[in-house]
């Protein structure tokens, strides 16, 4: 399977293969990130899902917009992110929250503010 | 009179302020906006800082480490103040006029750090034809309508041209439940990074049409469809190759340029390669006390380096303020040839010990060398497995390596 290492900007071109026992090889990774990064695509790909949240009408003119950053605190299942994305259309946050706080929590997953207001 | 004054507070304003503060001048620091952080503001995205901070951060939480720092600092800060006029004066000081909620600001300056960012090619600069029709926006506008406002475009997107914005937006819009049919590229080779190809279109299963543009918009009052066409080697449209595709928007991000508007009026000599000053390797421009840093010198492929240029631009610029008055003793200039799209700086300052290389290729190259060269004797070369255009490429050397007396030939 050819990848693109999506960990930082230089985007090596990856070559996983996986053998008939389960073993994962990866060439063409430049550290060992690469590796992680292409057995975590042929099992499962994660990602971290950013988005923004609704604001309360005395929180959005406190921060000065409408909608507010925020990022999953951990990886969600790529195949899964716009369901999880959509999901946090009904959530409001109505209380100044500092960076990395707790914004929304929606289908299991927790996510945090990405900047203070 | 104040030391320094930075013109912006986004990325490049914000590093350039905080460590002209801490070299110890008086710092003021006009943006136009209602907050600080600049662009950073709407790049909700994360994939910030892996340089800087070793981790990957967003857009906002990349700008809030410098906001906290600013926050700290003596710092003169005024927001929804846009600036409208730059001019020198006699005795080598700076006047800066801005329009404020309390009228107009009028401040005279030591030293001036533009650091005013860059704005995007529009669809006018691309010669689509058609309708004048809404629906038609740029990405990054879009951009800032969605992650900012919460407005949404439309419900069945093309995007054109696949730059870092462009693709990025492509998955924006995708993960709001918007449809997004495809982005086209007139070039045969994407613009954006690869992995930005990977985790905004492949993840999400966006068609990337190489080699295709658009040519026209279609619609009565609302843009209804677009017409795109496969283009030959010059880029030119094929027309017997020319399709419609039905969208309520259209999606352009076909480019940036230095935003250098407020420069204008001053004696600054231009780059035609980086369409921003030309500058030395602390930012300063032709202008004497006139520092330039961040996009608004030349557009940058990470906000890493706009923080590590402008920190530089910052320091020089309080350290001007201080000396005042000693110019520039000696500097050579930079010729670039072979496909390089730019190299940064054009000009380099012997009086410091070091200068900081920025480029770019101008085409895909494989194990291609880039060498430095004065009077035929080689100063540096390195060889690189691979360079591509959406990627810069940088590296240091001392000036100590350097002959004041010749001009450098950078060539790739």
């Amino acid at each position: 399977m050819n990848l693109v290492c999506v960990n930082c900007p230089k985007g090596c071109r990856l070559t996983a293969i996986k053998d008939e026992n389960g073993n994962i090889s990866v060439t063409g990774n430049s550290c060992p990130k690469g590796i992680e990064f292409a057995t975590s695509e042929l099992e499962c790909p994660m990602r971290f899902l950013t988005t923004t949240v609704a604001l309360s009408p005395e929180m959005a003119k406190r921060f000065g917009f409408e909608r507010l950053p925020v990022i999953s605190t951990e990886k969600v299942p790529r195949d899964r992110m716009v369901e999880i994305s959509l999901s946090l259309a009904s959530c409001v946050v109505s209380k100044p929250l500092r960076i990395g706080e707790t914004a929304a929590k929606a289908s299991g997953f927790i996510f945090a503010a990405s900047c203070s207001f | 009179m104040i030391d320094v004054l930075v013109i912006g507070g986004g990325p490049g304003g914000l590093a350039a302020a905080v460590s002209a503060s801490k070299a110890g001048a008086s710092v003021m620091l006009l943006d136009r906006e209602h907050a600080l952080g600049g662009i950073l503001k709407q790049c909700i995205h994360d994939g910030f800082g892996l340089q800087r901070f070793h981790k990957q951060l967003s857009g906002p939480s990349y700008a809030q480490a410098f906001i906290d720092e600013i926050l700290l600092l003596p710092v003169d800060i005024r927001l929804d103040c846009f600036v409208f006029e730059v001019s020198c004066l006699e005795d080598g000081s700076f006047r800066v006029l801005a329009s404020s909620r309390d009228g107009i600001i009028d401040v005279n300056a030591l030293a001036v750090v533009s650091a005013t960012g860059c704005r995007e090619r529009t669809a006018r600069q691309v010669s689509i034809h058609g309708d004048r029709v809404s629906g038609v926006f740029n990405a990054g506008c879009i951009q800032n309508l969605v992650n900012l406002h919460g407005y949404m475009p439309g419900q069945r997107c093309a995007i054109l041209g696949s730059g870092d914005i462009g693709l990025i937006m492509a998955r924006r819009l995708t993960l709001e439940g918007a449809e997004v049919v495809g982005v086209f590229e007139a070039k045969k080779t994407p613009s954006g990074l690869e992995r930005n190809i990977h985790q905004c279109l492949d993840d999400f299963g966006i068609p990337l049409h190489l080699g295709c543009t658009v040519t026209r918009t279609i619609g009565h009052r609302r843009l209804e469809a677009v017409e795109v066409a496969d283009t030959d080697d010059a880029m030119n449209p094929i027309l017997s190759t020319s399709r419609i595709v039905s969208v309520d928007s259209l999606i352009v991000s076909v480019g940036l340029i230095p935003e250098v508007e407020l420069l204008k009026n001053l004696p600054v000599k231009m780059d035609s390669r980086t369409h921003g000053p030309v500058i030395d390797q602390k930012g300063m421009t032709s202008v004497p006390g006139l520092f330039c840093c961040g996009n608004s010198s030349l557009v940058y492929d990470l906000v890493d380096y706009v923080s590590l240029a402008s920190e530089t631009a910052g320091q020089s610029a309080a350290k001007w303020a201080k000396n005042r008055g000693l110019a520039r003793k000696t500097e050579i200039q930079v010729h670039p040839s072979g496909p390089l799209l730019f190299i940064s700086p054009s000009l380099i300052d012997m009086d410091s010990s070091s200068v900081r290389f920025f480029f770019r290729a101008s085409e895909e190259l494989e194990g291609r060398t880039l060498t430095l060269c004065q009077n035929g004797h080689e100063i540096f070369k390195r060889t690189y497995s691979v360079l591509r255009p959406p990627q810069m490429e940088t590296f240091e050397i001392r000036t100590e390596l350097l002959d004041p007396d010749h001009a450098v030939e950078a060539s790739l």
